[in-house]
């Protein structure tokens, strides 16, 4: 039966109406024939007083009792949507167990047959849609502020090793009657450390960057390569790591900066993790860019991991090449940002392919 | 005479250096290792250290896998580490080790904690020297060049003070603070009227140096 609540309300006044006047009708007939039928001296109006005015109070009451029931009934399913929402109010449903969900579907209690398609059931619906995401709102809200939270604790971490050195080379200069010599190194120190919180400011600030929204626009490949190969071309002629680049595809929509600094950062990774000699691979083709290298290799339990910042597979060898951690965690972030995906393939001691690619054809 | 020797154990070079500077200008030997399975194994072939730096996170050997090696030895150990979780410290202390120094750390501080631990284990040296002048905490005795200097007591304390940081510079807060004690209701003024007397009675004028706005320190 689908009905409207207010169809369903009229239904029922109608009803009650016309069943408050058969039992007063009936009543009053009854009273009138056989109740008072010995009675009739007085005559005249008094003779009807009795049997109106009970007939009259006894549909009365039945139509009370009945509204009553209804309007209980009625109201019964706003009940337990109250139960739902002030529960949900104190934020305590987890997603997927929803009361109001069980009542939209129809299956609260068997009360769907009479209620499940008026306005109550369409609030329940929408109460539903509701809670489904503020749950998983909250839901999104609490992982992103654990993932703060982890972030900001690895940050603190990451900060302490330069701030003690900082700290323990000045308290020196300070205080300390140094030779030359030793003073030149301890503000050697102090400087390398300067440089090391620059540079990882300078990516906490890209990372920062890419959540805020980047701006894409169609770019040339070969022009990035060859920035890319000019960039990086002192600090690999000293690590002795070539870089070979191959570019076979010409426009892809892209943040430049960004994106340069990506590939950066891969070809810097890529670079550290190879010994003097081995050649790094670049490569552009159908919205891949693609990096490989013939180094040390990350183990298959840590690749899913090398994307967490501060995540280091071997945290004292990269420390003393400058690795700040942040490296494929701002890959990955600028990835995402471009809505590409980041694929890391890799054997121990035989080398890693990064692969970024990119879902939508941006090709123009 | 023999320095009190120390093993630094610590992976980052820049804090190593900062360390190892600090120990050299307070007097102390030292041996770095920056790994540490270096470190265990070359306890084999040299063991005699009075004190031992350990970071946690090392190379090789983590910094409580090293304190069993530590205590084959007798080696005292301060742990010197970036981890601020209590568990981490409680284990670090409980497994025995002296003391727990977390990352950033004031190097004066470090320095302080150094000289307790050896003392604990009777192994603070308690003959100073600076120059040609030996300073004997045991005895309370200075000599300048095999000669008796005498000393009134604060004038001591505070002699063997600047000789114990000697090449460092020490705050007349500091001073007034470990010499006079913290409820001593006094003028640093009064720091600067014991140093003359030390010039004087040393004749270390020209050893005993005022660093404008800070304090005085006593070069070797």
């Amino acid at each position: 039966m689908k009905m409207k609540m207010w169809q369903k309300i009229c239904v029922l006044c109608i009803g009650i109406l016309l069943i408050s006047m058969i039992v007063c009708g009936m009543l009053f007939w009854f009273l009138l024939h056989q109740g008072f039928a010995g009675t009739q001296d007085n005559g005249g109006l008094g003779v009807l007083i009795w049997p109106i005015v009970l007939s009259c109070g006894i549909s009365i009451l039945a139509g009370i009792l009945l509204t009553l029931g209804f309007v209980r009934r009625v109201f019964r399913p706003l009940r337990v949507l109250r139960t739902v929402t002030s529960r949900l109010a104190a934020g305590e449903y987890a997603a997927g167990e929803l009361p109001a969900e069980k009542y939209a579907a129809g299956d609260y209690k068997g009360q769907e047959q009479i209620y499940s398609h008026d306005e109550v059931g369409e609030l329940a619906a929408d109460i539903n849609v509701i809670a489904n995401t503020l749950v998983s709102c909250l839901a999104e809200l609490e992982e992103t502020n654990r993932r703060q939270a982890m972030f900001i604790r690895g940050l603190m971490h990451e900060l302490k090793t330069p701030l003690t050195t900082i700290m323990v080379h000045t308290d020196t200069l300070l205080v300390a009657n140094l030779s030359q010599s030793d003073a030149r190194n301890s503000l050697a120190h102090i400087y390398m450390q300067c440089s090391w919180l620059n540079q990882m400011s300078q990516k906490l600030h890209k990372i920062i960057k890419t959540e805020e929204g980047i701006q894409t626009r169609p770019e040339n490949v070969h022009v990035l390569f060859e920035d890319i190969v000019e960039s990086t071309a002192e600090i690999l002629q000293e690590r002795r790591t070539p870089l070979e680049a191959a570019c076979e595809m010409d426009f892809l929509s892209m943040d430049y900066d960004l994106m340069k600094s990506l590939l950066i950062n891969l070809v810097d990774n890529a670079s550290k993790a190879s010994e003097p000699g081995q050649k790094l691979h670049l490569r552009a083709y159908d919205n891949i860019l693609e990096l490989r290298d013939d180094g040390h290799g990350i183990p298959a339990h840590e690749i899913a991991l090398v994307t967490d910042p501060f995540y280091m597979v071997d945290s004292s060898r990269n420390k003393l090449k400058g690795g700040s951690g942040l490296g494929l965690a701002l890959v990955k972030r600028i990835a995402e940002a471009h809505n590409a995906q980041v694929l890391i393939e890799s054997t121990p001691n035989s080398g890693t392919t990064v692969r970024v690619v990119f879902r939508d054809s941006s090709t123009p | 005479m023999t320095k009190n020797r120390i093993l630094v154990v610590e992976d980052d070079k820049g804090i190593s250096d900062g360390i190892v500077v600090n120990l050299q200008y307070s007097g102390y030997d030292y041996v770095v290792y920056a790994d540490g399975q270096k470190a265990a194994d070359s306890l084999q072939v040299d063991h005699a250290y009075d004190l031992a730096l350990l970071d946690i996170m090392l190379p090789g050997k983590d910094g409580f896998e090293l304190l069993p090696y530590m205590k084959t030895y007798n080696i005292p150990v301060i742990y010197l580490t970036a981890r601020t979780d209590t568990p981490s410290e409680i284990k670090g202390l409980r497994d025995g080790a002296e003391d727990y120094i977390v990352k950033p750390f004031d190097m004066l501080a470090l320095l302080v904690r150094i000289e307790k631990v050896l003392d604990r284990n009777g192994k603070l040296n308690k003959i100073l020297r600076v120059a040609d002048i030996v300073v004997d905490c045991e005895n309370r005795s200075v000599q300048k060049s095999g000669k008796i200097i005498s000393l009134k007591p604060l004038e001591f304390e505070l002699f063997s003070l600047l000789a114990r940081y000697k090449n460092r510079t020490l705050l007349r807060d500091k001073m007034l603070n470990e010499v006079w004690g913290a409820d001593y209701y006094g003028d640093t003024r009064t720091v600067d009227v014991h140093i003359a007397r030390l010039r004087k009675k040393l004749e270390i004028s020209n050893k005993l140096i005022t660093v404008p706005k800070y304090g005085y320190r006593l070069e070797d």
